[in-house]
């Protein structure tokens, strides 16, 4: 694909476009681009097609991606600072309420935004590097050796990280169990 | 940088504590299979039980296997269990209820945060419909900003540094070249890959090095001879310009002249060297494409180890292509009037320019020496 992308087939880069936005978008959204995601995305993929020629043969594409999109995301966002960050992450997923199922009665819902609200509180307080990792293999749903790549990190060290980041985070978060709902208060 | 390590530190103590924990509770025979790390939600009652009667247990088993396995740093959670149980002010229950509880609900992370991820996708938004706005999207900035197809580029420090040398050294000389790349352009938008090259061939006028995985070479090449010679005068009669001998080669068995496209001549100079060939082209550096190599790895770029007299490094730089790769050329037909591009099988080469008294370069390409050692001997020995 890459190949037929530097033979100047404009088609090939649609074709990475379009089996990429998806997971980009995402991760955009994840590390905080908020209402800015499809720009950021957007210039990602731009960013990535020109200096697709520091891409090397073999490496896979979208940890890669995935890495400008994580670094014009932290440009987006850096002049707004942290809390525009978490806000726009709980924005997004306040917006994405109709995807619990409907099934779920109402109350149920509420709980679940309520709990995934808590869960990217909590991974907000984690530090960058766990915060990454995290994001990277659960919310990207990327396996270790391409968190590894996007990263740029020894494979030993997200294993590392990842299982103090986990550790961490559950520590961070209060009980979730409906009858101790109540716990919540910092 | 100290922080996150001082922080990874507590949380291994941290975790080593609450497994502590366990280790106590199933000694007294109560907890048969606890696994602080795998429980399901159901159990959540259990911890909730054992969170009081533990204390002590939590303490000793901090303060034994820890002490034991790593002296110093373990004595914290030793203290800080300690403190729980000393400082009633403190919230002793909550401190540790969280540890043990964090260790189950670690176990459930992954699914959770798997979810959180999946939930931030807009199945409208990013859907088919979605994918096609961003597609446009991003192919019309490619357009708007006319990037260039990219191309692969060398990556390694060294030779990056290389090449914005190189590339500096163009940007100097940008309005003399603009002329010539004028009349390249057609070529070159004919040919999308050859425009990242445009940096090599600056520096090796007359040389494009294309990236091209599929230039598969042939097998079993060897170095094609020189034809019938010429002698050196008459050469340099016809080249227009004086042919430069290698001293480490001493006089070469054979020396002919071709004609390039546009007026331009390539002087030939060849050896016998053990049963093969040993080939030397040379031409005056230009800036129109006389040479392709087209490579599957990229050359090493080396230093001849000369000084520095243009002062923009690329006198002393020279790529050394320890592979066999498909060269590309010009030939003419049998009338001499008609060029055609030809390829065959080039063995290893050195390519380097070499800088002449009257300050024009020479492109210099030697063929049929397989040491790079002994090819940088030759191009260092060079008249």
């Amino acid at each position: 694909m890459i190949a037929r992308v530097r033979t100047g087939d404009p088609e090939a880069y649609a074709d990475l476009v379009r089996a990429h936005t998806g997971i980009a978008l995402r991760a955009a959204r994840a590390l905080g681009a908020g209402a800015d995601a499809e720009d950021v995305v957007q210039q990602a993929f731009f960013k990535a097609y020109c200096s697709l020629g520091r891409f090397r043969e073999g490496m896979a594409f979208r940890p890669w991606l995935l890495s400008i999109v994580a670094n014009e995301t932290r440009n987006t966002v850096r002049a707004a600072g942290r809390r525009r960050t978490l806000a726009g992450r709980e924005a997004a997923l306040i917006e994405t309420e109709p995807l619990i199922p409907d099934s779920a009665d109402p109350a149920a819902a509420a709980l679940e935004i309520e709990r995934r609200v808590a869960l990217l509180r909590a991974l907000e307080k984690l530090s960058e590097e766990h915060r990454l990792v995290v994001t990277y293999r659960y919310l990207l749903e990327m396996d270790e050796p391409e968190t590894a790549e996007a990263l740029g990190w020894p494979r030993g060290t997200v294993k590392s990280r990842l299982s103090r980041a986990l550790r961490k985070l559950g520590r961070l978060l209060p009980e979730f169990e409906p009858r101790e709902g109540g716990e919540e208060g910092e | 940088m100290s922080e996150p390590y001082g922080d990874e530190d507590a949380e291994v103590e941290g975790g080593r504590a609450g497994r502590g924990d366990v280790d106590v509770g199933h000694s007294d025979g109560r907890h048969g299979d606890v696994g602080g790390r795998d429980v399901g939600g159901g159990k959540a009652g259990d911890g909730e039980a054992r969170g009081g009667e533990t204390e002590d247990g939590g303490r000793m088993a901090s303060g034994g296997p820890g002490a034991e396995e790593t002296g110093g740093p373990a004595r914290r959670p030793g203290g800080d269990a300690g403190r729980g149980g000393r400082d009633p002010g403190e919230p002793g229950g909550s401190r540790q209820r969280p540890a043990r509880a964090a260790d189950r609900r670690a176990s459930r992370l992954p699914e959770e945060l798997t979810a959180l991820g999946r939930s931030l996708d807009r199945p409208g938004a990013d859907g088919d419909g979605g994918c096609e706005t961003m597609v446009e999207r991003v192919l019309q900035q490619i357009l708007a900003e006319q990037v260039p197809t990219p191309t692969p580029v060398a990556g390694r420090p060294g030779p990056g540094e290389r090449l914005r040398r190189v590339r500096r050294w163009a940007r100097a000389h940008w309005r003399t070249l603009t002329a010539v790349l004028c009349g390249l352009l057609t070529a070159l938008v004919l040919t999308p890959p050859v425009r990242a090259s445009v940096a090599d061939w600056f520096g090796f006028g007359g040389v494009e090095v294309r990236y091209d995985p599929s230039a598969v070479p042939t097998p079993g090449a060897s170095v094609p001879g020189c034809g019938t010679s010429v002698s050196p005068a008459e050469a340099e009669r016809r080249a227009g310009f004086t042919p430069r001998v290698p001293e480490a080669l001493g006089t070469p068995a054979a020396m002919t002249v071709t004609r390039q496209p546009h007026d331009r001549y390539l002087i030939s100079l060849c050896w016998r060297e053990q049963g093969h060939t040993v080939r030397l082209d040379e031409f005056p550096a230009r800036l129109d494409i006389g040479f392709v190599k087209g490579v599957r790895e990229q050359p090493d770029w080396v230093s001849l180890g000369r000084p520095d007299d243009a002062g923009d490094g690329l006198s002393d730089t020279a790529l050394w292509f320890p592979r066999p790769h498909l060269l590309t050329f010009w030939l003419t037909d049998e009338n001499g009037d008609r060029f055609v591009r030809s390829e065959r099988t080039a063995g290893p080469t050195l390519l380097w320019t070499h800088r002449q008294a009257d300050g024009s370069d020479l492109t210099l390409r030697l063929e049929g020496v397989a040491s790079k050692t002994r090819a940088l001997e030759i191009a260092r020995s060079l008249g």
